[in-house]
């Protein structure tokens, strides 16, 4: 760093600092080290098996743009990207009076999304004719239902190659078709009117309204967990362990319950999570909220730029509460007082002497004078609190009768004796009351 | 075939029957039983203290409740090593310098799956039958820079409270989940995130679900704070910092009652009370003229939290309030409304009305009278998978009303602090953006800026290059000085070098009116693997 004008050539002495904490830094540098290389051996001599969908992955820290806005296929979290070359028309089947499983014949037996499903070729030959595998002599019908045939050049020669690779991953859900059919749940019920469809895709699997209609805690259970796999840790697993750029699964739209992880949901979340915590804790651990908020370093989109210099504007008008993350007499008040900000001790850089003035003229004064520090106190006294303790206070607003005497200039309103604030401040905690009045005050009692 | 699946009426047709599994559970049982009276004749003339009487009750609760088998199964291991470097330079004409150099190491070790499956045949114990985790975290730092090296007098207590090699037990307990289909328990050092606020406690979180989707909580401890063994002080309450009532532990108990298992509706009234140790004004004068004040209260809080879920998803309002007994002041409001009319367009719209919240041994709450007032409304749309854009508006009430008495006036009674951003979203394959852009004034200053973040996937999507420019112009309303620019270029990449293992490093070089350059950088290795074991 090096600063504009003359004060670049007036840095600290950079090298005794780093010779002095030289010791320091090669311990916890080595036993940092030291703890890697047995992590690695640990993971190496038991054959760490790495979870599929593993939750919010820690593996992979935000430095900009929040993992969950980065680079991510098509598809969605749930059913992913499918490739079916097939040409088929369920209204047609259906129209024919065909039932559901004269096709899906090992549906009634499912009971995991895993299970492949999709009629095999030699189910369509009962109707069809037989071409898995074709009798010698049978002429090929490959593209009556297969699109990816390639003809040789006369159309009436042989069939040259068909491409009847069908991808389908599995659904990312916890689902089991026989659980669901033996308690007469139908196949509409789920996958909608399927005489009006042709080949049937992801649109006709069930969205999440359509699942609610039954699990709403009432019918059936609503646990978020009955459906979307869980890991261990009994968090939902919402993006693949290892595909950095599968989907997400993300509280969107309609199925966000109020907590759509919008553009805008990083500022706006603390409604949201304080009205429903369970809902943020079938994704999100505790590390989730104390990485950021209790994070001794954060991600450097927090705070960005030249945060330092503009931290007062913010703490001032609260824009970003402070307190979530900072405690005032810990956090705020050791870096002001490392860095001078104060009138007292040997680094201070403000007070008697000091052309520094912090506060604007008239913020304090005797009795009677501007005392503009008034408006700040009542209305966000967090921030004096970030630079003083109470004894700023006491030594004017305390009585004249106190062991540490103050000012007498009480800072209560009109109609504070006798209040119902007066009362509970009070008869929660006395003590607060005897900081500034003497034991025996009648104004103890609230009078 | 008997149906082999979860379900309590299946169990006996499974031929899975408790007693079979009896055994490595009633070893437990009896080696606890052993350490215990064992314990007993050791320690027999030492007081029983609460704490050890409820964690005795709560382990013995855990026996009662679970089932009769216990296996690690899944161990799952987060060692996350970060740091960091700038620098800071002090007020004044001198200008000093100062580095900060922080290392953080954390930890996180969980053991999860410690009751088997039911069924042979499952992976995983269904989440009807119940089950036991152990989730710990812990973490370490220290600054090596001079700010924290060179601090001295006041402020090197507090530098080195944060930043000195500190270790944290950050979350340490064993969790029941779902135990005999209606006990949730939680015992050791955790977090409770609710609309009483955000803290740590040291003690143990119970919660009956009964059949008419209500649950009946209670929970007790101590409060985290920087005296505990292994403490923090983050989620201290301020006030009464670095005083004698700072130093002792401060009990807490705490109920509610809360909706479970509803779809539409979860709803919550709470209570907490934190207890400031009698001992603390044993030398305090009361009024009559004795020593010694009784004890006191520190925290006494009611909260109400109603969130529901209605018109299929579409419209979703929520509700979060506190009312602080001891300073008889609504102290946190939040309400919500969410309205996802489609699934390509959202409209939210937020108040919130808060006041900063001291322990209430301090003063600072007789001062504190006027609270924030926040009105936000956020719109968001899709457009097609690969475009989001959002628009966003804030509005800041600040009233400054009560100090007439105090013989001076405010210019004005209310102001109005405003401001608002947009934002677009693009994503494909192996790219995404973000452009952002926002400004917001009122009190304190002005501040508008904008920035564009990209992240561009390469290698088998094993590296990530992120790439971000950031500007901002600021003016602060009180001081003249406080007046300029920030221009600050980022890069750097996230690798992943195995499954579970990443490497992020991201460096930034700003260009500001203060400073003609600033450099500082930011690394994060960490290992995140999971373990199955006994199986």
């Amino acid at each position: 760093m090096t600063m504009r004008g003359d004060m670049s050539d007036r840095a600290g002495p950079e090298g005794q600092v780093l010779k002095a904490s030289r010791w320091s830094t090669s311990a916890v540098g080595l036993a940092a080290g030291l703890t890697l290389v047995a992590a690695f051996a640990l993971g190496l001599l038991t054959r760490p098996v790495v979870a599929d969908g593993g939750g919010l992955s820690q593996g992979e820290v935000p430095t900009t743009t929040p993992v969950l806005l980065g680079p991510a296929r098509g598809g969605s979290p749930v059913y992913p990207e499918q490739d079916i070359p097939l040409r088929f028309n369920h209204g047609q089947h259906l129209a024919l009076k065909i039932d559901c499983v004269r096709c899906h014949t090992k549906i009634r037996g499912s009971t995991q999304t895993a299970d492949f499903n999709f009629p095999t070729g030699a189910s369509c030959d009962g109707c069809h004719g037989a071409q898995h595998p074709r009798p010698a002599g049978e002429p090929a019908r490959c593209d009556l239902c297969h699109t990816r045939v390639t003809q040789s050049p006369d159309p009436a020669g042989p069939v040259m190659r068909v491409a009847a690779t069908l991808r389908a991953p599995k659904a990312n859900l916890t689902f089991d078709h026989k659980r669901h059919l033996d308690r007469g749940v139908k196949c509409e019920t789920c996958h909608g009117d399927m005489s009006r469809v042709r080949l049937a895709t992801a649109l006709q699997l069930p969205a999440e309204k359509t699942c609610l209609g039954c699990h709403n805690g009432i019918q059936a259970t609503e646990r978020c967990g009955a459906c979307h796999p869980t890991d261990g840790t009994g968090k939902i697993a919402t993006r693949s362990f290892s595909d950095r750029v599968a989907p997400q699964l993300v509280p969107r739209g309609q199925s966000s319950w109020g907590a759509a992880h919008d553009l805008a949901f990083v500022e706006d979340h603390r409604g949201a999570a304080k009205a429903n915590p369970k809902l943020c804790m079938q994704c999100h651990d505790e590390t989730s909220c104390t990485d950021c908020h209790a994070g001794a370093v954060r991600p450097m989109r927090i705070h960005a730029g030249d945060y330092i210099s503009i931290h007062a504007v913010d703490a001032r008008a609260q824009t970003q509460d402070c307190q979530s993350c900072h405690r005032l007499q810990s956090d705020c008040l050791a870096c002001h007082q490392r860095l001078g900000l104060d009138s007292r001790g040997p680094d201070a850089k403000f007070g008697v002497g000091s052309p520094l003035r912090f506060h604007p003229p008239g913020w304090d004064g005797p009795p009677n004078a501007p005392q503009s520090h008034a408006f700040a106190a009542q209305r966000n006294i967090a921030t004096c609190a970030s630079c003083h303790t109470e004894d700023s206070c006491l030594a004017c607003h305390a009585t004249t009768s106190v062991a540490r005497g103050g000012l007498n200039v009480s800072p209560h309103g009109p109609g504070f004796s006798g209040s119902m604030r007066c009362n509970a401040l009070a008869n929660h905690n006395h003590r607060v009351c005897l900081k500034c009045h003497a034991p025996g005050d009648p104004r103890n009692e609230c009078m | 075939m008997p149906e082999p699946r979860r379900g309590r009426p299946l169990r006996a047709a499974d031929g899975l029957a408790y007693g079979e599994l009896r055994p490595p559970g009633a070893t437990i049982a009896a080696r606890v039983a052993g350490e215990r009276r064992a314990r007993r004749v050791r320690r027999a003339p030492l007081r029983v203290a609460p704490a050890s009487a409820l964690a005795t009750a709560l382990a013995t609760a855990i026996l009662w409740a679970a089932p009769r088998t216990a296996t690690a199964t899944e161990i799952r291991t987060v060692a996350r090593t970060l740091g960091e470097g700038y620098m800071v330079r002090a007020p004044g004409t001198d200008g000093q310098l100062l580095s900060r150099r922080r290392l953080v190491q954390y930890i996180n070790l969980g053991v999860y799956d410690l009751l088997q499956p039911r069924d042979a045949g499952e992976r995983r114990r269904a989440h009807e039958d119940g089950q036991l985790r152990i989730v710990t975290s812990m973490r370490i730092r220290h600054d090596f820079g001079s700010y924290a090296s060179e601090a001295a007098n006041a402020a090197a207590q507090l530098v080195k409270q944060i930043d000195g090699r500190q270790i944290d037990i950050m979350f340490a307990y064993l969790e029941a989940d779902n135990l005999r289909g209606m006990i949730d328990l939680r015992a050791g050092r955790q977090f409770e995130m609710s609309g009483l606020d955000w803290y740590a406690f040291d003690g143990a979180w119970l919660r009956l679900r009964t059949p008419v989707h209500l649950g009946l909580e209670a929970f007790g401890g101590f409060q985290v704070d920087g005296s505990a063994l292994f403490g923090f002080p983050t989620f201290e309450l301020d006030g009464t910092a670095n005083t004698p009532a700072d130093s002792k532990r401060s009990p807490m108990v705490g109920a509610a009652v809360s909706a479970v298992g509803l779809r539409w509706l979860d709803a919550r009234l709470a209570y907490r009370r934190t207890f400031s140790p009698a001992s603390l004004n044993e030398k305090i004068l009361n009024d009559d003229g004795t020593a010694g004040l009784a004890g006191a209260v520190d925290q006494e809080f009611v909260s109400l939290t109603v969130a529901a879920n209605a018109a299929q998803g579409r419209l979703s309002p929520y509700a979060a309030l506190r009312y602080n007994l001891g300073t008889g002041h609504l102290d946190d409001l939040s309400i919500g409304l969410q309205l996802a009319y489609t699934p390509q367009h959202l409209l939210r719209a937020m108040y919130m009305r808060t006041r900063p919240v001291f322990d209430l041994d301090s003063i600072f709450n007789v001062f504190n009278l006027q609270a924030f007032e926040d009105a936000r409304l956020v719109y968001q749309v899709h457009l097609g998978s690969r475009w989001t854009l959002a628009a966003r508006s804030q509005f800041r009430f600040f009233r400054d009303a009560t100090t007439a008495h105090l013989g001076t006036a405010p210019e004005q009674k209310l102001r109005v602090g405003a401001g608002g951003g947009a934002t677009a979203g693009f994503r494909v394959r192996r790219f995404s953006a973000r452009l952002d852009g926002q400004g917001i004034g009122g009190e304190g200053g002005l501040r508008v800026g904008g920035s564009l973040d990209t992240r561009t996937m390469v290698a088998w999507d094993r590296v990530g290059i992120d790439g971000r420019v950031y500007a901002l112009r600021y003016r602060d309303e009180t001081s003249a000085l406080r007046e300029g620019y920030s221009l600050a270029l980022q890069a750097g990449v996230n690798v992943q070098l195995w499954r579970g293992i990443h490497l992020a490093v991201l460096g930034e070089e700003m260009f500001t009116s203060h400073y003609t350059q600033a450099f500082r950088v930011f690394g994060a290795l960490t290992a995140d693997w999971t373990l199955r074991v006994g199986r």
